[in-house]
C-alpha cells in the first residue's frame, strides 16, 4: 500500500535540522510506489521463495505445491515486515504487511475462481459438441464410451423447470418488492422479515417441503413442475430482494413530479416508477434466475432424474443439468464421470451467459429495455414530440 | 348534480386504486404464506416422528431405520419398524462443525478481498474483482463439490493433511492430529465451505465499506495517519455491526448448504474422531437418506427426516433475520470514535 511514511515521532528528527534528511525521511507523495518499494517487495519475495524452497526440498522431506506457496506467503511476510521496518520504521512496515495481506486475500479468491473454472474447462471441453448437446441418454450403457448420448434431455429438463419457476416465482416477487417499495401497509415490517428469511433458505428444505405436499401427500408423482414449484420458492425472495433495491434508487424527484401532475400513486407506480426501473428490474429476474439454475438439491426430491427425453414438464419423471452432474458422478465408470464435467461446463457457460446477459441490462439506461420491446410504439411517441 | 360530481369522480378515481392496492397486498402475503405453509407442512409431517424420538432426536447420534424385514410395530400410536431409531445429534453437530470451519477460513479471505475492492483498487480493476466474486457466486454448488471431492480432497490428503498432522502437539495445533483419511471429511467440507460463502460475506461487507463517509476517511488521513491506521479507526469501527451481520450471513449460507456438503464429507453419521474425518450435515444427510428412506414401509424415516429438515429451517431462518438486522443496523448507529482517543 502507498502511503505516507513517517516513522513513529519519538524516533523523527526535526527534517532540515543538522545535515542532509535520511533518504527514508524524505517528504513523499501519498500513492507514490517508487523504485525502492518495488525492490523491497520483489526481495522478499524472492527471498521467501528460496528459502523456502530450501526448507521444503532439500532439508525435509515434506512436499506438496500447496504447502509450498502457503509457507512462502508466510514467511515472506515477516521477510517483508522485516525489510519495511528496517527501512521505513514501524508504522510503515504495519502499514505493508496490512496491505499484503488484503492483497492476497484477494489473490485468493480470484485463484479459488481460476482453479475451478479451469479445472471444469480443462476436464470438460472435449466432450462438449453438437451431437453431446442434441442427444439424451436413452439406452446408452455405461460401458459405452463417453462420446455416445448427450444432455440434450438434461438441458430441456433445465430450461423448462427453470422457465417454469421463473413464470411462478419472479412475477409475485416483482410485486411483493413493488409493495414493500411503494405501496406499503400494516404488513410491511413483517413481510420484508419473512422475505429477508427465506433468501437464506436451505434449498434442500424447499424441495423437502415440495416433496412431503405433492409426492408423498397429493401422489402427484415425480414431474419437472414439482421441481419448478420448489425453485420459484427460492426465485422469490431473491427477485424480490433485487428488485426493492432496484426501486429505492429511482429518484424521489421523478414520483413528485409525477404526484404534481396529478397522478394517482398506482399511476405514479404504472407509469413512472416500473418503467423507470425496467432494466433493473430484468437484471434482478436473471440474477434470481442465475441463482437457481445450478441447484440441484430441490431437484433431486422432486423430479427424480430420466435419461430419456421427456419434454413435458407435468408427465414423468425428468431431467436437469445440476441432477445430471450429481447422479452421473457418484457412477463408478469413468466414462459417466466425464459426461458429469461437462454437463458440469454447459451449466457454467449457461449461467456464465444469464450474468452477462444481467450485466447488459443493469448497464443500460433506465427504460432502455421498453423501447426495445415496444419499438412501433416507440417510434409513435417520436412521431408525436 | 353538481354537488355530487367531485365526489362521485373522487370515487371513480379511488376505487382502481383501491383494488390494486388489494391486490398488490394480496400478492406481498405470498412469501408469508409460502414460509408459514412450509414451517406447517413439516411440522405436520414430522409429529409422528416427533412423538417417535422425543427428546432423544437430539441427544442420540445413532440414525437407523430399523429391519426392514421384520414386521411393522406400533409404539405410542406409532408404526415403525423393529430397531427403528432416529437421532440427529451428529447431524446437527457436523453442521455447525463444518460452517464454522467454513467461517473460521472463508471470513478472513472475504474480508481482505473487500477492503481490497473497497479501498485500495482503481475502480476499473474493482470491478472486475467484483465480477470475480459474483462469478464465483454462481458457480453451482453440484460444480464445487465435483472440484472438491475429485481435485482437492485428494491432493489436500496427499500433501497438506500429513503435514498438518505432524505439527508439534501444542493446545491450539493439536486438533490437526490424527489419521488423515482419504480427502473426504470435516476439514475439506470446511474448505470447500469456506470458498463459497466468500462472495456472500465479501459483496456485504464491500458495500459496508462503500458507504462509510470520505469526510471521515479523509479527516482521519489529514491528521496523518497511514492507511492501515485510517482503516482501524474509521471504517473497521464504522462497519463493525454490519461486518459480524456478514459473517452470520455466510454462516447461513454455509448450515443449508447441501450438494457441495453430501459430496465431499463423505456422508457418514458419525461423531468424526478427527478434523480430517468423515462426517454429514443435516441438509447432506436428507439428499443421502431420502432413498433408503422410500423404503421404510412405516414412512417413519421420511418423517424423522421432515423433522430434522425443520430444525435445519428454524435454525436458517432465525441466523439469517438476526444476520440482515444487523448489517441494516450498521450504517444507523455509528458513533465514530471522536475525542476517544484512539
Amino acid at each position: 500500500m502507498s502511503s505516507t511514511v513517517v516513522p513513529a515521532a519519538t524516533e523523527t528528527p526535526r527534517l532540515g535540522e543538522g545535515g542532509p534528511t535520511p533518504r527514508a525521511l524524505r517528504r513523499r507523495s501519498v500513492r507514490h510506489f517508487t523504485a525502492t518499494d518495488a525492490l523491497v517487495l520483489a526481495g522478499s519475495l524472492g527471498a521467501s521463495a528460496s528459502l523456502v524452497w530450501v526448507v521444503f526440498y532439500q532439508l525435509t522431506f515434506l512436499a506438496g505445491a500447496a504447502g509450498y506457496v502457503v509457507c512462502t506467503l508466510a514467511v515472506f511476510l515477516a521477510i517483508y515486515y522485516v525489510a519495511n521496518r528496517h527501512l521505513f520504521g514501524r508504522m510503515a512496515a504495519a502499514d505493508r504487511v496490512v496491505a499484503a495481506l488484503a492483497t492476497m486475500a484477494a489473490a485468493g479468491v480470484v485463484t479459488a475462481l481460476a482453479l475451478v473454472v479451469a479445472w471444469l474447462v480443462a476436464h470438460g471441453y472435449h466432450l462438449v459438441s453438437v451431437t453431446f448437446l442434441t442427444r439424451d441418454q436413452k439406452g446408452v450403457l455405461n460401458t459405452q464410451p463417453a462420446s455416445a448420448g448427450g444432455i440434450s434431455h438434461a438441458i430441456v429438463g433445465s430450461l423448462e423447470e427453470v422457465g417454469l419457476a421463473t413464470l411462478i416465482g419472479a412475477p409475485a416477487g416483482v410485486v411483493t418488492a413493488v409493495f414493500l417499495s411503494e405501496v406499503g401497509g400494516r404488513i410491511t415490517g413483517l413481510v420484508r422479515t419473512v422475505v429477508t428469511a427465506m433468501s437464506g433458505l436451505p434449498p434442500i428444505v424447499a424441495g423437502l417441503f415440495i416433496y412431503v405436499v405433492l409426492i408423498t401427500e397429493l401422489h402427484y408423482g415425480f414431474r419437472g413442475f414439482a421441481g419448478s414449484l420448489a425453485l420459484a420458492i427460492m426465485i422469490l425472495p431473491n427477485v424480490t430482494r433485487t428488485t426493492e433495491e432496484v426501486l429505492s434508487v429511482v429518484h424521489e424527484s421523478l414520483r413528485e413530479a409525477s404526484m404534481a401532475l396529478g397522478a394517482p400513486a398506482w399511476r405514479t407506480v404504472w407509469s413512472v416508477v416500473i418503467p423507470t426501473a425496467r432494466t433493473g428490474i430484468v437484471t434482478a429476474l436473471l440474477l434470481g434466475i442465475a441463482r437457481v439454475v445450478g441447484e440441484a438439491a430441490p431437484l433431486i426430491v422432486t423430479i427424480f432424474g430420466s435419461p430419456a427425453m421427456n419434454a413435458n414438464p407435468f408427465s414423468g419423471p425428468q431431467e436437469a443439468l445440476p441432477l445430471f452432474v450429481f447422479d452421473y458422478r457418484s457412477s463408478s465408470v469413468a466414462a459417466d464421470i466425464e459426461r458429469a464435467f461437462s454437463a458440469g461446463l454447459v451449466l457454467v457457460a449457461l449461467v456464465a451467459v444469464l450474468f452477462l446477459l444481467a450485466r447488459i441490462f443493469s448497464a443500460m439506461k433506465p427504460g432502455t429495455v421498453g423501447r426495445l420491446l415496444r419499438p412501433s410504439r416507440h417510434r409513435r411517441q417520436e412521431a408525436l414530440s | 348534480m353538481a354537488a355530487e360530481a367531485p365526489g362521485l369522480a373522487r370515487a371513480k378515481a379511488r376505487k382502481p386504486a383501491r383494488v390494486l392496492r388489494a391486490f398488490v397486498a394480496s400478492a406481498a402475503v405470498i412469501p408469508l404464506v409460502a414460509l408459514v405453509a412450509m414451517v406447517a407442512v413439516l411440522l405436520v409431517e414430522a409429529l409422528p416422528a416427533i412423538s417417535y424420538s422425543g427428546f432423544g432426536f437430539f441427544t442420540s447420534g445413532v440414525w437407523d431405520i430399523g429391519s426392514l424385514y421384520s414386521n411393522a410395530v406400533r409404539t405410542g400410536g406409532v408404526l415403525h419398524l423393529v430397531g427403528a431409531q432416529y437421532g440427529a445429534l451428529w447431524l446437527i453437530v457436523g453442521t455447525l462443525e463444518s460452517s464454522a470451519l467454513a467461517l473460521v477460513i472463508g471470513f478472513p479471505i472475504a474480508y481482505g478481498a473487500a477492503v481490497t475492492i473497497a479501498e485500495r483498487l482503481p475502480r476499473r480493476l474493482a470491478a472486475v474483482l467484483s465480477l470475480c466474486l459474483e462469478v464465483l457466486a454462481g458457480i453451482p454448488s453440484v460444480v464445487f463439490g465435483l472440484w472438491g471431492v475429485l481435485v482437492l480432497g485428494p491432493i489436500l490428503a496427499r500433501d497438506v493433511y500429513p503435514t498438518l498432522a505432524k505439527l508439534p502437539d501444542v493446545p491450539v495445533l493439536d486438533v490437526f492430529r490424527g489419521e488423515v483419511g482419504s480427502g473426504e471429511g470435516l476439514l475439506t467440507a470446511g474448505i470447500v465451505l469456506g470458498i463459497m460463502i466468500i462472495p456472500i460475506i465479501a459483496a456485504t461487507t464491500r458495500d459496508l465499506l462503500r458507504q462509510v463517509p470520505t469526510a471521515a476517511k479523509e479527516g482521519a488521513e489529514a491528521l496523518g495517519m497511514t492507511k492501515r491506521e485510517t482503516f482501524k479507526t474509521v471504517q473497521a469501527r464504522w462497519i463493525r455491526s454490519g461486518v459480524f451481520g456478514a459473517a452470520v450471513l455466510g454462516l447461513g449460507r454455509a448450515l443449508g448448504e447441501t450438494i457441495a456438503v453430501a459430496l465431499v464429507t463423505g456422508s457418514e453419521i458419525q461423531n468424526p474422531t478427527n478434523i480430517y474425518d468423515t462426517m454429514t450435515t443435516i441438509a447432506a444427510t436428507i439428499v443421502s437418506q431420502l432413498d433408503s428412506a422410500l423404503t421404510d414401509p412405516t414412512h417413519l424415516a421420511v418423517k424423522s427426516l421432515a423433522e430434522v429438515a425443520l430444525v435445519l429451517l428454524l435454525i436458517t431462518l432465525i441466523v439469517n433475520v438476526a444476520a440482515r438486522l444487523l448489517v441494516r443496523r450498521s450504517a444507523r448507529d455509528v458513533a465514530l470514535p471522536v475525542g476517544a482517543g484512539l
